[in-house]
C-alpha cells in the first residue's frame, strides 16, 4: 500500500485549485480568490518544512512511480516559496486590465501541482503526466489577456511547439519502451546496465526524451519560442513561466541523467556541455540587441539556463546543489524584476529598453530596485546572482569543464553589459519627449503587493549575497540524496 | 503465404507517420487546423509504438500509457482549439503567417 502521506502535498494543490475554481465559479470574487490561493500556498509550506516525506509511492515491480527524497523536497518548497510572490504579481496587474479572473490561481496551482509530480517522477508515465499538467495552466495563462492579439498569439506559439515537443517525448518513449520492455526509470537503469538492446532504437528514444525537457528548459537550439511568449504573455505570467517551470524542469533532467542514464554520462556530459556553451553565448548577445526589456528578459533567461546545466554538466552533488542555489536565486530576482516592470506598465510607462531612460529622475524608488536586481543578474559581487554563478562554475572547474567555464564566465561579460546598459540608460539617458509627456506624473501606487514583492525580492537577493551559507547550507545536503 | 508483422515492421509504420506529421508542421504555411492535425499525428504515432510493443512483450504497461495520452490529447486538443479561436477572434484570420505580432 503506498504511504499517500507522501502525496499530500500534489493532492492539496490539486484539491485545493478546484475548491479556488468552485469558489470562483459561486461568485467569488478574483480578489478573494487570490487571498485564499496565497494562503493555501503558506499553509502548505508549515508541513512541507515540518514532516519532509520521504520514499517511493505507488512501487510497481523493481521501481516506482514517484520517488521522493530530500532532493525534490526542497525542490518541492523552492517551488512554493517563488510561486507566493508570482501569485501576488497577477492582481495588481489584471485589475489594472480589467480582466482579473479567478480561474488564474486555479491554473497557477493546477500547474504547481504538475510541477511537483514532475519533480517526484520516476517512470515515464507520470514524467508525461507531470509535464502536460504542468504546461497546458501555462498554455491557458498566456492566452488569459483575451482581446489582445499578442497574448494570444503567445499562446498559440508556445502550444504548437509544447504540443510537438510533446509528442517528440512520446515517441522517444515509446522507442524506449519497445527496445528495452519497460518505461521505469529503475528498471531501464538495469537494463541499459546489462547491454544487449538495439542500441538504435535506444539511443534515439533516450535523445528525444531528453530533447523534450530541454525543450522545456529553452535550451539552444530549443529556445525559439521563448521570446515571443515571454513578450506577448500577461507579464505576472511571464514571471511565473520564467521563474517555476525552470526549476521542475531541471530537477527532472538531474534525476534522469543520474538516475536511469548515469551509465552513459560520457555521452551526455560532452552534449550537454556544448549546449550549455550554445546556450549561454547566444542568449547573451541576443539579448544585447532587443528593445522590449520583457524580450530582453527572456534572451537573458535562454543564457541563464545554460549557467544553471553548467551545474548540471559538472555531475557532481556540489553542481546540483549550485544548480538549485542558481535557479532559486534567479527565479527570485526575476520575479523581483517583473513586479518591478508590472509596477512600471501600471504606471503607463512604455516597458522598452530607451523607454526607461531617466527613470532614475522620474521614479528614484523603483529605478534603485531594478538597479539591484539588475547588478545581482549580472553577477556584480555583494549581490547574490554573484555567488549563484561562482556555485555553479566551481564545480565544473573540479569536473574538468575548464573550457566551458570560460565560455561561461565570457558570457556572464556579455550579461553583465546589457544588463549595466539598462542601469545607464536609467541614470544617465534624457528621456526623449514623448516618454515625458506619457508618463503620469509621480504619485503613490505603494500600497500594492508590487512593492512588498520587489523589496522582498532586494533584500533576499542582498541577504543571500552577504551569507549565501544560508540557502547553501539547504541545496548541498540535498544533493547529495537525489534519490 | 502470409509473411509475419514483427515489431520492427509496426515500428517503421509509426516513424512514418511521425514524419507525416513533422513535415506537415514544417511544410504548411496555410492553416492552423492542420497543424492540430499534425499534432494528433505525431501523439498517434507514439501510441502505436507503445500498443505494438506492448502486445509483442506481453507487457500492460503500454496499453495503460496510451489510455492515458488518449485523454491527455483530448485535453490538449480542446485547449488548442479554444487558443485558435481566441487567436481568430483577434486577428479576423487562422493563417499562420498573420502570427507575426512578435519578432526580434
Amino acid at each position: 500500500m503506498t504511504d499517500l502521506t507522501l502525496l499530500f502535498p500534489t493532492i492539496f494543490l490539486a484539491v485545493w485549485a478546484l475548491v479556488l475554481l468552485m469558489y470562483g465559479a459561486f461568485g467569488g470574487s478574483a480578489r478573494t480568490t487570490a487571498a485564499f490561493a496565497c494562503f493555501g500556498l503558506a499553509m502548505l509550506l508549515v508541513p512541507m518544512l515540518t514532516k519532509p516525506a520521504m520514499g517511493s509511492a505507488f512501487v510497481l515491480g523493481q521501481g516506482a512511480l514517484l520517488g521522493f527524497s530530500p532532493f525534490t523536497q526542497l525542490a518541492q518548497v523552492l517551488l512554493l516559496v517563488l510561486a507566493i510572490p508570482v501569485a501576488l504579481l497577477a492582481e495588481p496587474f489584471f485589475e489594472g486590465r480589467k480582466a482579473h479572473r479567478a480561474e488564474i490561481y486555479t491554473l497557477m496551482l493546477l500547474s504547481l501541482c504538475g510541477m511537483f509530480i514532475l519533480t517526484a517522477a520516476q517512470d515515464f508515465l507520470p514524467m508525461y503526466m507531470g509535464l502536460e499538467l504542468m504546461s497546458f495552466p501555462l498554455y491557458i495563462m498566456a492566452a488569459m489577456l483575451r482581446d489582445r492579439a499578442e497574448s494570444s498569439e503567445a499562446a498559440l506559439k508556445y502550444f504548437v511547439l509544447g504540443g510537438l515537443a510533446s509528442g517528440l517525448l512520446l515517441f522517444g518513449v515509446g522507442l524506449v519502451y519497445a527496445a528495452t520492455g519497460t518505461t521505469q526509470f529503475a528498471s531501464l537503469m538495469v537494463a541499459l546496465g546489462q547491454g544487449g538492446m538495439p542500441w538504435p532504437l535506444l539511443s534515439v528514444g533516450l535523445a528525444l526524451t531528453v530533447l523534450a525537457v530541454l525543450f522545456k528548459l529553452s535550451v539552444v537550439p530549443f529556445h525559439m519560442w521563448t521570446p515571443d511568449v515571454y513578450q506577448g504573455a500577461p507579464t505576472p505570467v511571464t514571471a511565473f513561466m520564467a521563474a517555476l517551470p525552470k526549476l521542475a524542469a531541471i530537477v527532472l533532467l538531474v534525476r534522469l541523467l543520474e538516475g536511469p542514464l548515469s551509465g552513459l554520462q560520457e555521452l551526455w556530459q560532452p552534449a550537454l556541455a556544448v549546449l550549455a556553451a550554445a546556450s549561454m553565448v547566444v542568449g547573451s548577445v541576443v539579448a544585447i540587441r532587443q528593445t522590449d526589456v520583457k524580450r530582453l528578459l527572456a534572451w537573458s533567461t535562454i543564457a541563464n539556463v545554460g549557467f544553471v546545466l553548467c551545474g548540471v554538466v559538472a555531475a557532481s552533488p556540489q553542481g546540483h546543489g549550485g544548480v538549485l542555489f542558481y535557479l532559486a536565486v534567479y527565479g527570485l530576482t526575476m520575479v523581483g524584476l517583473f513586479a518591478v516592470l508590472i509596477e512600471l506598465e501600471n504606471l503607463q510607462e512604455p516597458v522598452t529598453v530607451h523607454g526607461l531612460a531617466g527613470l532614475a529622475r522620474r521614479r528614484p524608488w523603483l529605478a534603485t530596485m531594478l538597479l539591484m536586481l539588475l547588478f545581482s543578474m549580472a553577477g556584480v559581487p555583494p549581490f547574490a546572482g554573484f555567488m549563484a554563478k561562482l556555485n555553479v562554475f566551481a564545480p565544473l572547474v573540479a569536473a574538468g569543464y575548464t573550457w566551458l567555464a570560460v565560455v561561461g564566465v565570457m558570457a556572464s561579460v556579455v550579461a553583465a553589459f546589457y544588463s549595466l546598459w539598462l542601469v545607464k540608460t536609467m541614470y544617465f539617458d534624457v528621456p526623449s519627449a514623448e516618454v515625458a509627456v506619457v508618463a503620469k506624473p509621480v504619485q503613490s501606487a505603494q500600497q500594492s503587493p508590487l512593492m512588498l514583492v520587489a523589496l522582498a525580492a532586494v533584500a533576499v537577493v542582498l541577504v543571500l549575497g552577504v551569507l549565501p551559507g544560508l540557502l547553501s547550507n539547504l541545496t548541498l545536503p540535498a544533493a547529495t540524496a537525489l534519490f | 503465404m502470409f509473411y509475419s508483422i514483427t515489431l520492427t515492421h509496426i515500428l517503421t509504420l509509426s516513424s512514418v507517420l511521425l514524419v507525416l506529421g513533422l513535415v506537415g508542421i514544417v511544410l504548411n504555411r496555410r492553416n492552423i487546423i492542420a497543424i492540430l492535425m499534425c499534432l494528433e499525428l505525431i501523439l498517434l504515432s507514439a501510441n502505436i509504438n507503445l500498443v505494438a510493443t506492448s502486445h509483442f512483450r506481453a507487457d500492460l504497461a503500454g496499453h495503460i500509457f496510451t489510455f492515458f495520452i488518449l485523454t491527455v490529447a483530448a485535453a490538449e486538443l480542446a485547449i488548442g482549439l479554444a487558443i485558435v479561436t481566441l487567436f481568430f477572434r483577434n486577428r479576423g484570420d487562422i493563417e499562420i503567417d498573420s502570427a507575426d505580432r512578435m519578432r526580434g
